[in-house]
């Protein structure tokens, strides 16, 4: 670095990019000359534009200049755009935008996956890259998850009123279809909890009226009849499975299970 | 159940025993199943209806049913008191009018003679569908069940006279 200092935030950045060349070299031997001539650019940028407080659109076309020389259109493009965010950085302090900005380009010159694991690594040695990092490594890479459309959840916050709901379509073909009746709410339409395998699966009351078992035992210590059609648990399961059974011996699985899952929920 | 004010719980939380711990459970069941019914009534109250939480306490609800039109009870706007129980959705809540009404069915401490809130109450109603009976009974009083005989007599023998008298109490006491 031949230049003298003009501030000591810009000195250690220029550190900074004189190390990181030096890693840069020792890591791409082959592209030694572009590396160089990024050197050269920085270190002619530094007295001319850091001193006025960075005018990055100036910059932005002296950098595509000498990434051209070595990389692709994407490459040079993808630099405009973090340089712009690198900028911003150093304007706010954190020292390390100009070597931030010519390993960003030595990322972009090379091919663009293996350099990730690069990445990650210089990441590791400092934290403060790693703030400043992400931001201009996302956008480009990351961009097209982020902008994949995610469906609305319906409690959030932003979602539009005019949306469907969900719960109103879920109750609505419930009224058309018979089918849908036996099939379990997600909740519990007492206590409102989730409800999970054995509780979707438990069906105390032949109305088919879903409930989780803490509802269930909470109703047997009391009245003891179904919310749904509000006659008593065990004389209606009992009577029905019975009466289906013809008769004597012994009752029907089913019936053995529902008193035993009253029994076991009860106490 | 975010403050303490006027909170019948507001001792619940901070305490060991065994009966402590029981009652905690039911608080944080019936008060998420609250604050559900809270966000459905809000997104879509039943008509001439509105119910919410008086103030800081999720269990002591106001609620105004607006008269229905062609009843003598047209015109009124009346208030009524909800109150749940802890035990609630598996114990009724309590609605209680807090405007005067004549009609056969509330009495004048503003009791309501209504069977979903009593014997026929289940856990799978909801506030919502209390307030839809309510309303029902404001159209159809059932002068078979009253709470006030007089009226119902009235209602059963001279059905213009009870109507005058009840626009005339409406007119009076709900606007």
């Amino acid at each position: 670095m031949g230049t003298s200092p003009t501030s000591p935030l810009q000195s250690i950045s220029e550190g900074r990019s004189e190390e990181r060349g030096k890693r840069r070299q020792s890591a791409v031997a082959d592209l030694e000359h572009d590396g160089s001539t990024l050197h050269d650019n920085s270190d002619a940028e530094s007295p001319t534009h850091h001193p006025t407080a960075k005018p990055s659109r100036k910059e932005c076309p002296n950098r595509n200049s000498t990434s051209s020389s070595g990389s692709s259109s994407t490459g040079s493009c993808s630099r405009s755009v973090s340089d712009a965010e690198d900028e911003n950085d150093e304007e706010r302090g954190e020292k390390d935008g100009g070597g931030l900005d010519d390993w960003e380009a030595m990322a972009d010159a090379l091919s663009v996956s293996p350099d990730n694991g690069q990445d990650h690594q210089l990441k590791a040695d400092d934290s403060q890259i790693t703030a400043s990092r992400t931001k201009p490594v996302d956008p480009l890479k990351q961009e097209p998850d982020r902008t994949i459309p995610r469906a609305w959840r319906p409690d959030d916050a932003f979602r539009p009123q005019s949306l469907p709901n969900l719960s109103k379509q879920r109750s609505f073909p419930a009224n058309n279809h018979r089918g849908i009746l036996s099939r379990p709410p997600s909740s519990c339409p007492i206590c409102y909890e989730d409800l999970d395998l054995t509780d979707s699966s438990f069906l105390p009351c032949s109305c088919g009226f879903h409930l989780c078992l803490f509802c269930h035992k909470r109703i047997l210590e009391a009245d003891g009849r179904c919310p749904g059609c509000r006659k008593q648990y065990s004389t209606v399961a009992g009577d029905e499975e019975i009466g289906v059974v013809t008769g004597i011996g012994v009752p029907p699985l089913s019936y053995r299970l529902s008193r035993s899952c009253s029994m076991s929920s009860g106490y | 159940m975010s403050s303490s004010t006027g909170n019948p719980f507001a001792g619940v939380g901070g305490g060991g025993g065994v009966h402590q711990w029981c009652s905690t459970t039911s608080v944080s069941s019936s008060s998420k199943r609250i604050q559900k019914e809270m966000a459905e009534l809000n997104a879509e109250p039943p008509s001439d209806c509105f119910a919410g939480p008086k103030g800081d306490n999720l269990y002591n609800w106001v609620s105004t049913i607006i008269g229905p039109q062609g009843s003598p009870y047209e015109g009124g706007i009346f208030f009524l008191d909800i109150t749940f129980p802890l035990a609630y959705p598996f114990k009724p809540p309590k609605v209680i009018f807090r405007t005067r009404i004549y009609h056969c069915n509330v009495d004048s401490s503003g009791e309501v003679n209504l069977d979903i809130l009593k014997d026929s109450w289940s856990p799978a109603l909801t506030i919502s569908k209390v307030l839809i009976a309510i309303k029902t009974i404001f159209t159809n009083p059932d002068p078979y069940n009253p709470l006030v005989s007089s009226i119902a007599r009235l209602y059963l023998t001279d059905r213009a006279k009870h109507d005058e008298i009840a626009s005339e109490f409406t007119m009076r006491f709900a606007r």
